[in-house]
């Protein structure tokens, strides 16, 4: 018990290191900014929520990962000071959600009981994501292109693509798990390779190609691409064959190229990934504006509430990176990649060390639409693949972005809390 | 002026503070990763494993026996119920070796009395890892010889599977202490069966192979696949060529470990 009591000591410790760095970034924007210093405490507000979900947690169950959530609150806390300086409203209403959030993010802790339960819940969940999708497609509310918005009621607009991609993995961790073993062994060999019987890849194929259909229909590019990457690596996760893989880069080279010659917004995108200057002041305005950042930037960046971000488009949201690497330049930008690489890489351990495939798989499939997500954000804005609209988990402003990322942290809580050797159900107490 | 400088060094101290943090979340994450991979290869042989299993395909009631190390000769030798008169001369019953400070020796009572189900007198005790591999192979082919006299021809009569739920495993015998005699292990849809971890039944039988067969359903019909095993796989004494179709009351021997296959 006394690793437990250390470990949870050390949460508390890199807690209060996040809480420093933010109420020091947190002075130096009221600074800036000309605002009474006693603002700074709105910074601290996002740490200190998420502090306080720390304790709660700790309350029925201190076996959990200690690490995932410091580096969260760094993420968010910093991210909310950038907010912050663009927008006065909208960090108001983020920091209500990184409230709501951790609430949430306790309260689904708790009501998981077991998460190597929410197995039996996979088509519920699947078909809850196909639903949630195609409810979007019928009813949703174009904002900036993209049909993505629903709105409940005239009251509260709610973006499902968000909640689709946590309930997404549930279904693949659910189905992949149980059918593991024949995905992996009860294959034929097709032009060299081993492939699964169509049987049992059928459903999988099926359920995946009608979300990707339906992501392009509606104009969600990111989020196609994130569904395709999670199915990808789950497969792989899964049976170890590299033939899935092989098989799904053709299927993706087909798809991006079918959608290119079909699509005029897919072309776009491509086109200004090749070449932003043939229309700098119209369709690559947005990616020119992020490039502009990143070089005003430079290596260690030009300080807080210097007045960056403003002519972004999208800069609250999808270009949040670029803000933050033009306030603390490359060596801000690299310490935030590795901060994302490092909360993948505990997420990673989470699902290598879980006894139980589902839960192995639920943790390795958050951590991939964790990183893939940082990923596609981080490389569109720096022009290393074609930029898509798609958030920068727990950076960017957005309520449901931030709701659901604080779920798929309490999944993975549940999974380091329920699926470790040390809590099998039967022995291996030492 | 002023501020500006004090902007300027605010923003190098939260770069400096950011990468701080970077490294020390770091190394703690090694420091825990290390500390929990040491642990977990003193406990993962015995107990992690077993829990997979209970997870996956057995029963999760099963009482707990201490971790062992795999390749350990038995402590105390295992009352075997073998199916015929031994052909080979019965090994000297080893010496009782000291019981391990670590790893207890299991306790014989809180196994399952072994019921031989066809056969109706235990064979004397048999040390099952002493045997050297020819007494092993010999014995299996005679056991083969034996299961196809006393089952004529299960093969020519396929019963549909019916129920995949149902269907299960007998376990006839085995040298592992983990897969009891007599426990019916359920068979999901597809069930791999081998001596590493990676497989869903993982039996600690020196004979057979770290991945042995497959057991899965095909189109209703219940399939053996052999993964090239290297002492093979008998089903009622037939070496299986690839793989085979089962049907109930099908005899599955591999290495030591004799398994009945029950359609339910």
């Amino acid at each position: 018990m006394t690793v437990i009591r250390h470990s949870r000591r050390t949460e508390l410790l890199l807690l209060l290191f996040a809480a420093l760095i933010v109420g020091v970034g947190g002075v130096l924007v009221c600074l800036g900014m000309d605002l009474p210093l006693v603002q700074a405490a709105r910074g601290l507000g996002v740490v200190g929520a998420i502090m306080a979900a720390a304790m709660m947690l700790d309350l029925a169950d201190p076996r959990r990962d200690r690490w995932l959530l410091p580096i969260v609150a760094v993420l968010a806390g910093l991210g909310f000071l950038m907010l912050w300086q663009l927008d006065g409203r909208q960090a108001s209403r983020q920091l209500v959600w990184m409230v709501a959030g951790s609430g949430v993010m306790v309260a689904v802790y708790y009501l998981i009981e077991d998460v190597r339960d929410l197995a039996r819940l996979k088509y519920t969940s699947g078909l809850l994501a196909l639903a949630l999708v195609g409810v979007t497609l019928a009813f949703g509310v174009e904002k900036g292109g993209a049909r993505l918005w629903l709105d409940v009621g005239g009251l509260i607009s709610f973006q499902p693509t968000e909640l689709v991609k946590v309930l997404m993995c549930v279904f693949l961790a659910g189905y992949i798990a149980e059918r593991q073993e024949l995905l992996r062994e009860d294959t034929r060999k097709v032009a060299g390779f081993q492939m699964p019987r169509l049987r049992h890849i059928a459903p999988l194929m099926l359920m995946v190609i009608f979300a990707l259909a339906i992501f392009v229909g509606q104009r969600d590019l990111g989020a196609a691409v994130l569904f395709f990457g999670l199915f990808v690596a789950m497969t792989y996760m899964a049976t170890g064959r590299k033939a899935y893989s092989v098989i799904a880069l053709v299927f993706f080279a087909g798809g991006a190229a079918a959608a290119y010659m079909t699509f005029p917004h897919v072309a776009t995108r491509v086109d200004m990934w090749l070449n932003p200057w043939s229309e700098p002041v119209d369709r690559g305005y947005q990616i020119l504006q992020g490039l502009f950042a990143l070089a005003e930037g430079g290596l260690v960046g030009t300080g807080f509430a210097t007045g960056g971000g403003a002519t972004i488009p999208a800069a609250t949201t999808d270009l949040i990176f670029a803000v933050w690497a033009q306030q603390l330049g490359l060596a801000g930008a690299v310490a935030m990649v590795l901060l994302f690489a490092l909360a993948a890489h505990r997420s990673f351990s989470i699902a290598w060390q879980a006894t139980d495939s589902f839960g192995a798989l639920l943790a390795a499939g958050l951590a991939v639409v964790f990183s893939l997500q940082a990923l596609v954000i981080i490389g569109g804005v720096t022009k290393l693949i074609p930029l898509t609209g798609i958030t920068l988990p727990f950076v960017s402003y957005g309520g449901t972005s931030v709701i659901v990322n604080f779920i798929a942290l309490a999944l993975l809580m549940a999974v380091s809390r329920d699926c470790m050797p040390a809590r099998a159900r039967d022995g291996g107490e030492r | 002026m002023d501020l500006s400088i004090i902007l300027t060094v605010g923003k190098y101290a939260i770069i400096v503070a950011l990468y701080a943090f970077v490294l020390v979340v770091f190394r703690g994450i090694m420091s825990q990763l290390a500390t929990e991979s040491r642990r977990g290869q003193q406990v993962a042989t015995g107990a992690r494993t077993r829990s997979e299993r209970s997870m996956r395909s057995r029963p999760p009631a099963r009482p707990a026996v201490a971790p062992r190390v795999i390749l350990e000769p038995e402590p105390q030798p295992e009352p075997q119920s073998a199916p015929e008169p031994p052909p080979e001369p019965p090994a000297e019953p080893e010496p009782v070796p000291a019981p391990e400070p670590e790893a207890p020796a299991p306790q014989l009572e809180a196994r399952p009395e072994p019921e031989p189900r066809t056969e109706p007198e235990p064979a004397p005790t048999i040390s099952d890892r002493a045997q050297p591999p020819e007494l092993a192979a010999a014995k299996i082919d005679l056991l083969a010889e034996l299961q196809a006299e006393d089952e004529p021809e299960p093969v020519s009569e396929p019963e549909p599977v019916r129920a995949s739920g149902a269907a299960g495993l007998l376990v006839i015998e085995s040298v592992d202490e983990t897969l009891a005699v007599a426990e019916t292990v359920p068979l999901s849809a597809a069930v791999t069966i081998g001596r590493s971890d990676e497989n869903s039944l993982q039996v600690f039988d020196r004979f057979i192979s770290s991945r042995h067969v497959l057991i899965c359903l095909r189109d209703g019909r219940r399939i053996l696949v052999d993964r090239g095993s290297t002492n093979g796989t008998f089903v009622n004494g037939q070496r299986v060529e690839e793989e085979v179709e089962l049907s109930d009351g099908d005899r599955i021997a591999m290495g030591n470990t004799v398994l009945e296959y029950h359609a339910g």
